[in-house]
């Protein structure tokens, strides 16, 4: 099967088991996409498919045949970050890092719909996201920092 | 393992056909939030997977009836003006989809029913909508209303070469309100209520939603707590989050306050 | 592997190092190390709480497709030494010693112990074949709980006993007037860092390297040198960038030494990474608390009697069951009371082996002295800041030994009490509760008088290397490692200001046994407080070199020419904190933090659950070195706190089966379950430690769970409810309290 993995296009064999995280991991080495309780939960799988925000451990890798997946990996430069890592960064939003692909993709998605959220809003659309080590307080900065608000 | 990843309905129902014949255990993948982790973890003993993910039925029509296919998402329902403004108690349920935003991307309102976990938010919403369920296989269609497709815990009206290929519902702009419980954001439901058209339909309580008559001017707390207390012992339903007592104290409150807000929305 | 572009400037442009390295998806964690003709492990486990195992047939997994090795108990015993004990005798803290092999042979004790390892080509050959295992049980009575125990106290169950006793509680209460009795219950709980445990063993033929998600990389490597009878310099363990870890990640889990053998066995690297159900097997924190109070009717605390339950699960080398030791030590917590009579019996259950949890063992003593406070305000009409007041620990009252000769050595709760009830910003909610917290840190090591016969506990140095680098940089290399909390952004820092360079000029080496000299890695709070002292002293003595030298200032280019002329310069230092000697005590650990807590709730009456609405705190960990890394800890452990409070339980079914193994069951605070925290500082510095620092690791969790357990409280109060004495508070325990006809 074929995916376009942050602008490459890639080949890759997967089982039929196999999932879209095991896929862009084991076969295709990314670490911007991450297993973390492998039951949809936690987040951190969470990449853009075909323009959709997903965790990646609840898609079958058959089923993303042809798709375009954007990872955090394809989102900004260390020269270059997108505003919303830029703000992660800024806010000291996170501390082990490990939770980060789905905190910061779940927010890009945010602002991409909802330029000026809310609080709530924001707390809402980092929902699907665990992170241990914050308590959210700093995330929640970031993202009204990247808001511009 | 056999997979399939069907280019269309019909080349969906041959699979599980082709498979049940041969006495293999096919698994219908929708959006994969459940099945697919149960997958990972080797839970179900399934030896042949359908997946719809590009099966064409994705797809979300308005009018006076709303046709949903099996893989339109909550966020199709959240985004949908249809949605937001003829089924309002279905776009507050989809709005209050735990996960995330990546699970409403993901999750599928033919999947939870399909799924029918008493504890799922979709059951008492479905049933309180009588939305029809379309289901399909090799032999034909079949259309079940959703208070019928629910038969038990875990138990759809659903044969194993049989899928379901979408809903519909009839347009309910006023008078209906959807109110769920649950204990923390990573919580399920644990008692939910959709009121609508002079009843409440409860999720949570028992195997099955329960459907209580509130006509207009009834006392909604007695008439949900009668309903409970004549509910027979082995239909009441607990979980880890909640034994059967705590359920029967709170969902007259529940019920309740969706009763309130259909009435304000009517 | 993609190469970093990282320029000197961007090390240190965030307040976390190198933070794109994370935000920009490069950062390698231990699941993303895969060298050539990796293996994977999976473990067989026991699916009964207690049993015999009457047979162990590996013989359908050894023909699934993939398989290069199974390995049971009988056969793991030819190859490994049992397992020895982490943190110190078990003896010392009045504890029995057991000989615990890495896996059974005759018996198995609780549902999920490894019975068997497997190795195959991938993780689901592995899987499968662990799943081919056939294995026979005859089942054994089991003990699940407390209150089980306590029904049937049989003396076979206790593996220790630990008591803190001064003046005559047990007088005192027979003649009060006013007595407060409660019994007091925590529920086990986890620490469910989003990365669970990971490890890849690589056996060369001639040595082992480990790279481990882990907390303590020395004492790994000493425990595998031990285990698999290997010399300490043939191990090498490489902790790479750790997602979380909170008390998971130490020393002693059986996996350890089992997927190190495996690489043995079969010549090749292999790979273990838990799954999520498997780190949910493990846990701590629950106790039974009996407790009798006296008090005077101006609200001063006379006595207190508490006889303790701790389960501790299975007997375990790992430092988890120690928590129980400090959970008896750490009464009456930041308050005076003249009697104090606090005995426990820790017993061994059939559930999973305790592991440590963030606040080790300091949760419970808060959350019961704190609940106290509030009873005694509530039956004396005081207002529970007053009450507190009365009896906190006043700023004269410091250096304070308490009973257990755990030694306070400064700080002033009141005015951290009354700096939080300031800083409260007070919307109105349904309830409002406050707490005040200390944390005694030091691992559960022995405290109480130095009797003749008993062994005096030393604290644990820590050290550190600073040597220049030929690119141009300074290298500092600490045997503390980070866990994820930044203590590399604070320890750069440090060093630069000594240099007076900046700190992007310092790169950090952590969590290499064979570069960085050894430490206890990460534990106690004690990062920056000890670590970051052995770091400043290298880097002072670096300094004084540079002088002699004539280096100044110290440019890139200038180090790359000192390298070129002197080599590297490395100065090595240790540092061990230097409290003042009490020949009476054998243990005096150098530092206390202490904080106070104010909780807003509301309370849905007719249906128990809580919001809340707001949590504050006003923390004294002495010197701040990093304010944005010691709120972002205190935020962390705020949140762990509220999670404690309303919704975490490890819960088991009555065969002793985990009920709670994903976070679906499990509920770890989310986004919108929480409230914006707000954080005030108090430094008070520490005389006895060379920054000023304490530790700022595990403060935080029992506070922020006492303030809201009194918040609630305080709301269920003015309906009528009966009084909280457990936690956690779901809806449905909530509910329990309150009289049908207020909700």
């Amino acid at each position: 099967m074929r995916l376009q993995v942050d602008g490459v296009t890639v080949q890759v064999d997967p089982d039929p088991e196999d999932t879209l995280v095991d896929v862009l991991r084991e076969d295709l080495g990314s670490t911007a996409v991450r297993a973390g309780c492998r039951n949809g939960d936690c987040g951190t799988c969470t990449a853009i498919v075909d323009g959709r925000c997903v965790k990646t451990c609840l898609v079958l890798a058959g089923r993303a045949d042809g798709a375009r997946v954007d990872t955090l990996a394809g989102l900004g430069t260390q020269a270059d970050p997108h505003p919303v890592q830029e703000a992660f960064m800024a806010e000291y939003a996170f501390q082990c890092g490990f939770c980060l692909p789905g905190m910061i993709l779940s927010a890009v998605t945010l602002l991409d719909h909802n330029p000026s959220p809310t609080d709530a809003d924001i707390r809402d659309a980092l929902s699907g996201n665990l992170c241990r080590c914050t308590g959210y307080v700093n995330a929640v900065r970031a993202v009204r920092r990247a808001a511009g608000l | 393992m056999n997979t399939t990843f069907a280019r269309s309905v019909d080349e969906a129902v041959a699979a599980l056909a082709a498979s049940v014949a041969a006495g293999a255990k096919p698994l219908v993948v929708g959006g994969g939030t459940l099945c697919v982790p149960a997958l990972v973890r080797g839970g179900p003993a399934a030896t042949d997977i359908v997946d719809l993910g590009r099966a064409g039925l994705d797809t979300l029509a308005g009018g006076p009836v709303v046709e949903l296919g099996a893989l339109v998402s909550y966020q199709q329902l959240i985004t949908s003006p249809e949605v937001r403004a003829g089924l309002p108690m279905l776009h507050r349920m989809a709005s209050g989809i735990t996960g995330g935003i990546q699970i409403r991307h993901q999750g599928t309102l033919v999947g939870a029913l399909c799924a029918a976990r008493p504890q799922s938010d979709a059951l008492a919403v479905l049933v309180a909508l009588d939305a029809e369920v379309v289901v399909r296989s090799v032999a034909g269609t079949r259309i079940v209303r959703a208070g019928r497709f629910l038969t038990g815990p875990a138990a759809p009206d659903l044969a194993p070469d049989e899928l379901v290929t979408g809903l519909r519902i009839s347009l309910r702009p006023r008078g209906t309100a959807y109110i769920k419980h649950k204990f923390a954001e990573s919580s399920w439901p644990v008692v939910t209520a959709a009121a609508a058209a002079g009843r409440v339909v409860l999720g949570g309580v028992a195997g099955t939603p329960q459907v209580v008559p509130v006509p207009a001017g009834a006392a909604v707390r007695a008439a949900v707590a009668d309903h409970l207390a004549a509910l027979p012992a082995e239909q009441r339903w607990a979980d880890l989050r909640a034994p059967w007592e705590y359920r029967r104290r709170v969902a007259p409150e529940i019920a309740a306050r969706a009763v309130e807000l259909a009435e304000e929305a009517s | 592997m993609p190469a970093v572009d990282r320029s000197v400037t961007e090390t240190a442009r965030w307040p976390k190092r190198d933070a794109f390295d994370f935000a920009g998806g490069t950062a390698l964690f231990v699941d993303d190390i895969r060298p050539a003709g990796l293996l994977h492990m999976a473990v067989v486990r026991s699916t009964r709480a207690h049993a015999r195992l009457r047979r162990v047939d590996t013989a359908p997994a050894k023909v699934v497709p993939g398989v290069a090795r199974v390995l049971e108990g009988r056969e793991a015993s030819l190859h490994l030494h049992p397992l020895p004990y982490q943190f110190g005798d078990p003896e010392l803290i009045g504890g029995r010693r057991a000989v615990l092999e890495a896996l059974p042979v005759d018996e198995v004790r609780y549902v999920g112990e490894p019975i068997a390892v497997v190795a195959a080509e991938s993780r689901r050959a592995a899987r499968a074949a662990a799943a081919a295992v056939v294995v026979e049980y005859e089942d054994l009575p089991t003990l699940l709980d407390a209150r089980a125990f306590l029904a049937d106290p049989d003396p076979r169950h206790v593996i220790a006993e630990n008591e803190v006793v001064a003046g005559h509680a047990d007088e005192v209460l027979r003649t009060a007037e006013r007595v407060v009795r409660a019994e007091f219950f925590l529920g086990r709980s986890s620490t469910a860092p989003i990365e669970p445990r990971g490890y890849v063993a690589d056996w060369d033929g001639a040595r082992l390297t480990v790279h481990a998600a882990h907390q303590q990389p020395f004492q790994l490597r000493a425990e595998l040198a031990e285990v698999l009878d290997l010399p300490v310099d043939s191990i090498r363990v490489v902790v790479p960038n750790v997602g979380g870890a909170f008390g998971l990640k130490m020393t002693g889990p059986v996996e350890e030494p089992l997927v190190c053998l495996l690489s043995i066995l079969c010549g090749r690297p292999v790979k273990w990474i838990e799954t999520r159900a498997e780190c949910f097997l493990g846990g701590g924190r629950e106790q039974l608390h009996d407790v009798e109070v006296a008090h005077t009717a101006d609200g001063r605390l006379l006595a207190l009697r508490n006889r303790i339950v701790i389960p501790v699960g299975a007997e375990a080398v790992q430092p988890g069951w120690r928590q129980a030791y400090v959970s008896v030590a750490a009464f009456p917590t930041a308050y005076v009371v003249p009697h104090l009579d606090v005995r426990s019996r820790v017993v061994a259950t059939n559930l999973p082996p305790w592991h440590s949890c963030r606040g080790f063992g300091k949760e419970a003593p808060v959350f019961v002295m704190e609940r106290i406070m509030d009873m005694v305000a509530r039956r004396t009409g005081l207002a529970p800041a007053e009450v507190r007041r009365r009896n906190l620990l006043r700023p004269e009252d410091l250096p304070h030994r308490m009973a257990s000769g755990y030694r306070l050595d400064s700080g002033d709760l009141p005015a951290v009490l009354d700096q939080v009830l300031a800083l409260d910003e007070g919307i109105d909610a349904d309830g409002v509760g406050i707490a005040v917290e200390v944390t005694p840190e030091g691992g559960g090591h022995a405290a109480g008088r130095l009797d003749p016969g008993v062994t005096p506990t030393v604290a644990a140095p820590e050290a550190a290397a600073v040597l220049l680098r030929a690119d141009g940089l300074v290298e500092v290399r600490t045997g503390v490692t980070n866990p994820g909390g930044g203590n590399d952004t604070a320890l750069a820092r440090l060093a630069a200001d000594e240099l007076g360079i900046t700190s992007a000029q310092i790169r950090v080496v952590q969590g290499d046994t064979d570069l960085c000299p050894p430490g206890t890695g990460n534990a106690s709070s004690r990062g920056v407080a000890v670590g970051g002292a052995a770091v400043v002293l290298a880097a002072r003595d670096l300094a004084a070199t540079l002088r002699d030298l004539g280096a100044d200032p110290l440019t890139e280019t200038a180090v790359a020419e000192l390298v070129a002329r002197h080599g590297s310069l490395e100065h090595v230092r240790e540092y061990r904190p230097d409290p003042p000697s009490d020949p009476e005590y054998r243990y005096s650990y150098p530092y206390f933090s202490s904080g106070a807590y104010v909780a807003r709730v509301d309370v849905d009456r007719a249906t128990g659950r809580v919001r809340v609405r707001s949590l504050t705190a006003v923390h004294d960990c002495g010197r701040v070195i990093e304010p944005v890394l010691v709120e972002g800890q205190l935020q962390g452990a705020m949140a762990m706190g509220v999670g404690l409070a309303l919704s975490e339980e490890s819960r088991f079914d009555e065969r002793g089966a985990p009920q709670a193994s994903s976070f679906k069951e499990y509920l770890a605070p989310r986004a919108n379950d929480l409230p914006d925290f707000v954080i005030g500082h108090h430094e008070t510095p520490a005389p006895h430690t060379l920054l000023g620092a304490k530790g700022a690791g595990e403060a935080g969790v029992g506070g922020a769970l006492a303030a809201i357990a009194n918040a609630v409280d305080d709301a269920l109060a003015r309906w009528g409810g009966r009084e909280i004495t457990s936690v956690p508070l779901d809806p449905p325990a909530v509910l329990a309290l309150l009289p049908e006809e207020a909700s």
